[in-house]
């Protein structure tokens, strides 16, 4: 049992799946920050360098994919893993979330169970570093 | 599981906004159809939703949406191309949404709300998909991010409304400490109450701030509207609005968006003709529809104007004496705005395909009251042939308002500070002077511009006539609403506050002299006048604002010259003869059997009162009439015209009422007898312009001894 | 068990009223009333009831029983409504009286007019009548009254 924290951040800009997705990951023992826009979720992923990122596909400001690359190209940033939510099972689309370096592609409404598991195991990774 | 209860609840205000801006988008779609970043924006619109319809486990709206979605990306992919039925098939699921998350809203779940008719609507666009141009080079995934991120903070409204309330009654508390302070000789008491009262003032502008809104709010949902009205009715319109981000408190915004809704398809059905009509009439075949809102004084204007055909006053003075409200007669009498102004009478709302089609009856008298119940004013301006004018003015904060407290007789008043212009004193022996007399009309003389007055306690109903203070002198408030100048006469003036508007209950709201009321320092209620009910009453300013306001002499005379509104009868030697309407107060009708004889007159009860009667034969004393026929009978009724004389009534009985007219009245030939201005020609006959103040003179001695004044009148009934 | 109501009850001159207690928010004397000029003679004036505007309906008039004597201060029966808040002038406050509905009669033809209008019914009470009130009648009636 940590006694810090980890930290979760949440990129949606819907903000019903936001609060649901924050309850979910919360009770999963993290503290999570939420923001509704591509380019202010790169903000905070620099400032405040969550362990995990919760982002969706289509966002305002900077789509889903566009953030990832950014968090890839960043030296601070590249590490985190991140999980990509979105509603379409498209294969096209899960080409270019991968393309651009997500650890996961998961479709939304997600399994409790599997989510849980991914989750967890992100934060028992001892190095933090992705291969 | 109350976190989930407030998440749905989030979920249904989100996804409302959601859907209002998918109406918005689709209705710019289909002005530009070849928008990428508006099919983009609904796209995402949709898909949100769907989206967190999924997580929230309500699989109808889901399935709803997502068939919705199907139509969009072909319609992303240039599969389809934007066309009416498509549009109206999403514009449905829009509606088929919004009745599922009422559902959602009221009992937390999708129950058995069916939108299968919808889903194969939508399926059935999708078949129809007719390839149009590939949408040129386009990354079906792009995504520009034009939704608007805000800065700022949401605050629960519930929390605004507390604060506002606490503010109001900071307000009233200011003012207890300030008056009471203001009693007391202590300084530090004194100035530390006036930092109270900055302090507060301050506080209270910034909270007012928080609760405004602009107009858009509620005029953005009104394109859809349009379409749909426009659709129904088979009509064209175009719709333009200025001044979209002028900005009202939250509550009024609330309170005009049904009214606004209503007189915008009232416009579309009533108003505006059908493009074969315009084109007739020499119009373009589209009507338009002009939304203007701005700020005047401390009032909000809106206007709703059309370019159609105007109201149709002969179609609604019939509609009124069908129904009963009003006598062919009574019509008759009526100003041409009189008569347009009948469409706020209730009863009246012509039954409508649009009303019938939003489901509610709701009536343009339902549109007054609401409006009136925010203290606010409802006209209406038509123009045959031209178009119509509909406008609200709204006091802009509802809560808190500077005001001037004046008395009338035991008892104060507050006039909201931003109708006065100043004050007048008149000193007493200079009363009489300086309050001049136009035609019945009392008026003051302000650097030249001629002002008509008005006595409070009159308006109020109370006893006196004309009354000056105690100590001789006249206070007058020059007061100034919907551009109408004029003066109030009171008793006292006393200071300026700033006082807390609270709303009438329904048993006083009604009054059109008051806007609310108020409690003051000492606790005592105190109402506060409507300067616009006030001038709209005054009878005299109606008449003066339809030939446009008083301002100099030569603008009187103008006035009088350009045609004043006469009342033409039959006269005693089977001449015609008129009389200025503005000496009439009433025209009335008994039956003979209500006449009573009582010490040689004939008199009639009225209104609690007794009505001293004479025949206009009787009451013109040269060339006495020689006829013997039954006067003042026509259908077995007596008519008789009231006129109102320092607060006497007395009747005149007239044998026969012919028309009312308008005609000038500068080309008199000299009168031939007393009691008659003179003579003109009207309709081809010669015709004598009564005077009943002149005529009825010798009517308000102390104890009126009948025709003191004149040569012994033949006394009705009395023939020689 | 029988099913029975509350109600306080007053004196409108001689006349015993009864009006259901959940009705009545308070009871208050020696507020002073601001007359409203043109308002239905129905309408007492207004007060202020800690910071609330109140409008007084004059139950007197209502019932048509005449004017209370001059110098006789009425009690206010505040109500609530669902329009703000609204009183009843009366002239005296009495107890709370415990009627069963069963014993609850319609008013004997003797009762006419105005009166008769504005009750739902009447019980009989060793040698008086209680009038029970209609009060949504009565506060849409005076309402009602202006033109």
């Amino acid at each position: 049992m940590t006694d810090i924290r980890e930290r979760a951040l949440i990129v949606e800009d819907c903000r019903t799946v936001a609060a649901l997705t924050k309850l979910f990951v919360q009770r999963q023992g993290f503290e999570v920050l939420v923001a509704a826009d591509g380019l202010i979720g790169l903000e905070m992923a620099r400032r405040e360098l969550p362990r995990v990122i919760l982002t969706d596909f289509y966002l305002p400001g900077m789509d889903g994919p566009d953030l990832v690359r950014a968090l890839r190209a960043d030296a601070a940033t590249r590490g985190i893993a991140v999980f990509m939510l979105t509603s379409e099972d498209c294969p096209a689309r899960r080409g270019q979330a991968m393309d651009a370096g997500v650890d996961e592609y998961i479709l939304k409404p997600w399994e409790p169970q599997c989510m849980a598991a991914l989750l967890q195991a992100v934060v028992s990774r001892t190095d933090g570093v992705r291969a | 599981m109350t976190e989930m209860d407030e998440i749905l609840k989030e979920f249904v205000v989100e996804s409302r906004e959601n859907l209002d801006q998918l109406e918005r988008d689709l209705i710019a779609l289909e002005s530009t159809p070849s928008s990428t970043d508006t099919l983009g924006s609904i796209f995402r619109t949709v898909h949100s939703i769907k989206g967190a319809a999924g997580l929230m486990q309500l699989p109808k709206l889901e399935a709803l949406a997502h068939s919705g979605e199907s139509v969009l990306s072909q319609l992303r992919d240039g599969a389809l191309v934007i066309n009416p039925a498509i549009a109206g098939g999403l514009l449905a699921l829009a509606d088929g949404m919004r009745q599922m998350l009422l559902h959602i809203d009221r009992s937390g779940g999708e129950g058995d709300v069916d939108c299968t008719a919808i889903v194969e609507r939508l399926a059935r666009l999708q078949q129809s998909s007719v390839p149009g141009p590939a949408a040129a080079g386009t990354r079906p995934d792009t995504v520009d991010g034009t939704r608007p991120v805000q800065s700022g903070i949401r605050v629960n409204v519930d929390l605004l409304d507390k604060l506002m309330n606490l503010v109001g009654e900071l307000v009233l508390s200011r003012n207890e400490i300030v008056q009471f302070s203001s009693l007391q000789e202590h300084s530090v008491l004194l100035g530390t109450s006036q930092r109270l009262s900055a302090i507060t003032t301050q506080l209270q502008e910034g909270i007012m701030k928080t609760r405004m809104q602009p107009i858009d709010t509620v005029w953005n949902k009104l394109p859809r509207v349009v379409r749909d009205s426009a659709e129904f009715c088979g009509k064209r319109v175009r719709l333009e609005m200025e001044g979209r981000d002028t900005e009202l408190d939250r509550t009024l915004i609330e309170a005009i968006q049904d009214p606004l809704t209503h007189v915008v398809r009232n416009c579309i059905d009533h108003g505006l003709e059908t493009p074969e009509q315009r084109l007739a009439a020499g119009k373009p075949a589209e009507g338009r529809l002009l939304l203007r809102a701005f700020h005047d004084g401390g009032q909000v204007t809106i206007e709703v104007s059309d370019d159609g055909a105007g109201i149709d006053v002969a179609a609604i003075a019939r509609k009124a004496i069908e129904g009963g409200l009003l006598t062919p007669e009574q019509t008759r009498l009526m100003s041409e705005q009189d008569l347009v102004n009948l469409i706020f009478l209730p009863g009246l709302s012509t039954a409508s395909k649009v009303t019938s089609m939003s489901g509610r009856g709701v009536g343009m008298d339902v549109v007054k009251t609401n409006i009136e119940q925010i203290g606010g004013r409802v006209t209406v301006h038509s123009q045959a042939g031209a178009g119509t004018t509909l406008r609200m003015r709204i006091p802009l904060t509802l809560a808190i308002m500077t005001a001037l407290v004046v008395t009338s007789g035991d008892e104060c008043y507050a006039i909201p500070q931003v109708n006065v212009l100043e004050l007048v004193r008149v000193d007493a022996g200079e009363a009489t002077q300086r309050i001049e007399r136009i035609r019945d009309v009392a008026v003051y003389r302000l650097r030249g511009e001629l002002l008509p007055l008005v006595w409070l306690h009159t308006e109020l109903g109370q006893n006196g006539f004309q009354r000056l203070a105690a100590d001789g002198a006249a206070n007058i408030v020059i007061l100034e609403a919907d551009g109408v100048k004029f003066g109030l006469v009171v008793d006292e003036v006393r200071d300026t506050q700033e006082i807390v508007i609270k709303p009438l209950g329904r048993h006083v709201r009604a009054i059109a002299m008051f806007a609310g009321a108020t409690i003051m320092g000492d606790g005592r209620v105190v109402l506060i006048l409507d300067i616009s009910g006030l001038a709209v009453k005054t009878h005299l300013l109606s008449n003066v604002r339809e030939r446009g306001s008083v301002r100099h002499d030569a603008a009187l005379e103008d006035t009088i010259a350009r045609g004043e509104a006469l009342l033409l009868v039959a006269g005693p030697d089977e001449g015609q003869m008129a009389i200025p309407l503005s000496q009439i107060t009433r025209l009335e009708a008994f039956d003979r059997s209500a006449l009573e004889r009582v010490g040689g007159r004939e008199v009639v009860q009225y209104f609690g009162d007794i009505l001293p009667l004479a025949t206009i034969a009787s009451l013109l004393p040269e060339h006495a009439p020689r006829s013997r026929t039954p006067h003042g009978e026509h259908d077995g009724a007596v008519h008789v015209l009231v006129h109102t004389r320092d607060d006497r009534r007395v009747g005149v009985i007239v044998d026969r009422i012919l028309d009312t007219v308008e005609h000038g009245l500068e080309d008199l030939r000299p009168a031939t007898r007393s009691g008659v201005r003179g003579s003109v020609v009207i309709q081809g006959r010669v015709t004598e312009i009564l005077d009943l103040d002149l005529i009825c003179g010798g009517l308000d001695a102390p104890r009126p001894v009948w025709g003191q004044a004149v040569a012994p009148p033949e006394l009705v009934g009395a023939e020689a | 068990m029988a099913d029975s109501r509350e109600y306080t009850s007053c004196l409108v001159d001689d006349l015993l009223v009864g009006i259901p207690v959940e009705a009545v928010r308070e009871v208050t004397t020696g507020a002073e009333l601001t007359p409203v000029p043109l308002a239905s003679p129905l309408v007492g004036g207004l007060l202020n009831l800690r910071g609330e505007i109140v409008t007084a309906i004059d139950l007197r008039r209502c019932l048509q029983v005449g004017e209370r004597p001059a110098g006789q201060r009425p009690v206010h029966l505040i109500l609530r409504s669902d329009d703000g808040c609204v009183s009843l002038l009366v002239d005296e406050v009495g107890d709370v009286l415990d009627v069963a509905d069963e014993d609850i009669e319609p008013a004997p033809r003797t009762l006419r007019g105005r009166i008769r209008e504005l009750i739902t019914g009447v019980h009989k009470l060793d040698g008086r009548l209680l009038l029970v009130l209609d009060t949504d009648g009565v506060l849409s009636f005076s309402s009602g009254e202006l033109i």
